[in-house]
């Protein structure tokens, strides 16, 4: 009995009790025991009704008596949109999978280009146009050096027929010099024919079909 | 040539032709009748090729020879000019014709008579300013007369 007494664990306190029984001590014993007992078989005893209840529940005949609407009527979209985190759901999707998956050629198909185009007014789009900004950012040069100059040039003389010009003008030239040496050889008649005349002192000549004798005046027509 | 005052209006087309142009046509025909010449002379060199064989030789006449022959080409030249067409190489560069006083082509006698006469007698052109119809000596002797008339093409 002079024992010192182990730290208060149960065990502990009921071996002490086993070994020295007290009133006190084996009065709450069975109580405890009793409360246990119970405890256990009811917690049992509660599982099996549950188990029971649930299976003989007929899920698909609660759900149809559950009115949807009215459910939804008393839902704050705007609560739950709130707490959801937008930026958390963006960071998390995966752009480029999406991407692939997208078939752009039946996007493509679906596109009326008709009407996309009669919708653009092809008008005010030139009129933004600076014309001049975009000149001067051509290279004059290098489209020049792309340009294959010797079929084109053939290409050209074939169809603007450069003979037939050449011979045009040249024909024209021809003409245009005699015409020119006619009206100087004309001129150099007229100026010996009048010295003559001053020389013998008469005035002009007949026509050449004319008889001789005075012809008409110089200035006056026949 | 000055470009001082020319009196008088322009003749008419159809009107005489006077000195310079009638020279300057016969010039032309002179040159015309050379290079007949010279082509029948090569010619000739061609044809002693071909029948003598080579070496190619241009045919080197007598002067007498030269002149007939020249002067011959140069008859049958203005003859064939004026007879066929009334106008030679040389009218057709200055726009001259030459025809009868009415107006009618010279016939081939009066075209032949005429080409001697030029060919014989050069300087009966002198005498064309003096002339109140303008008529070289050739043209008293054939009648015939030389005028201006420059064919016109596609006009009305």
């Amino acid at each position: 009995m002079g024992e010192a007494k182990a730290p208060s664990a149960r065990c502990d306190v009921r071996v002490a009790a086993y070994r020295n029984p007290r009133p006190v001590a084996v009065a709450l014993f069975l109580p405890r025991l009793t409360l246990r007992v119970l405890r256990t078989g009811a917690d049992a005893l509660l599982r099996e009704l549950i188990s029971a209840v649930v299976d003989r529940i007929d899920l698909d005949a609660v759900v149809l008596r559950v009115d949807i609407d009215r459910v939804a009527d008393r839902v704050d979209v705007n609560r739950i949109v709130d707490r959801v985190d937008i930026d958390g759901i963006a960071d998390r999707v995966d752009v480029d999978r999406v991407a692939d998956r997208v078939d752009v050629d039946r996007v493509a198909d679906r596109v009326d280009v008709d009407r996309v185009a009669e919708r653009v007014d092809v008008d005010r789009v030139a009129d933004r146009v600076d014309v001049d900004r975009v000149a001067d950012r051509v290279d004059v040069h290098a489209v020049v050096a792309r340009v294959d100059l010797v079929p084109l040039t053939l290409e050209v003389l074939t169809r603007i027929d450069l003979g037939r010009i050449v011979r045009d003008t040249g024909g024209s030239m021809t003409k245009e010099t005699l015409d020119a040496f006619r009206e100087r050889s004309m001129r150099a008649d007229r100026m010996v024919n009048h010295v003559a005349d001053r020389l013998l002192r008469r005035s002009g000549t007949v026509r050449a079909d004319g008889e001789d004798g005075a012809g008409p005046l110089p200035g006056n027509p026949p | 040539m000055t470009a001082g005052h020319v009196p008088g209006p322009p003749p008419a087309r159809g009107g005489p032709a006077g000195l310079v142009s009638r020279a300057f046509a016969r010039l032309v025909d002179a040159l015309v009748v050379a290079g007949i010449g010279l082509a029948a002379e090569l010619g000739g060199g061609a044809a002693r090729l071909l029948v003598a064989g080579p070496p190619f030789e241009i045919p080197d006449p007598p002067g007498w020879l030269t002149a007939v022959a020249g002067s011959l080409i140069a008859v049958l030249y203005l003859t064939a000019g004026w007879g066929l067409v009334g106008r030679t190489v040389g009218d057709q560069v200055l726009g001259l014709r030459v025809t009868g006083r009415s107006g009618r082509p010279l016939g081939p006698g009066r075209a032949l008579l005429r080409a001697v006469l030029c060919l014989m007698f050069p300087l009966g052109l002198l005498w064309v300013p003096w002339s109140r119809r303008r008529a070289s000596a050739q043209d008293l002797v054939v009648a015939s007369v030389v005028v201006h008339d420059a064919a016109r093409r596609g006009r009305p």
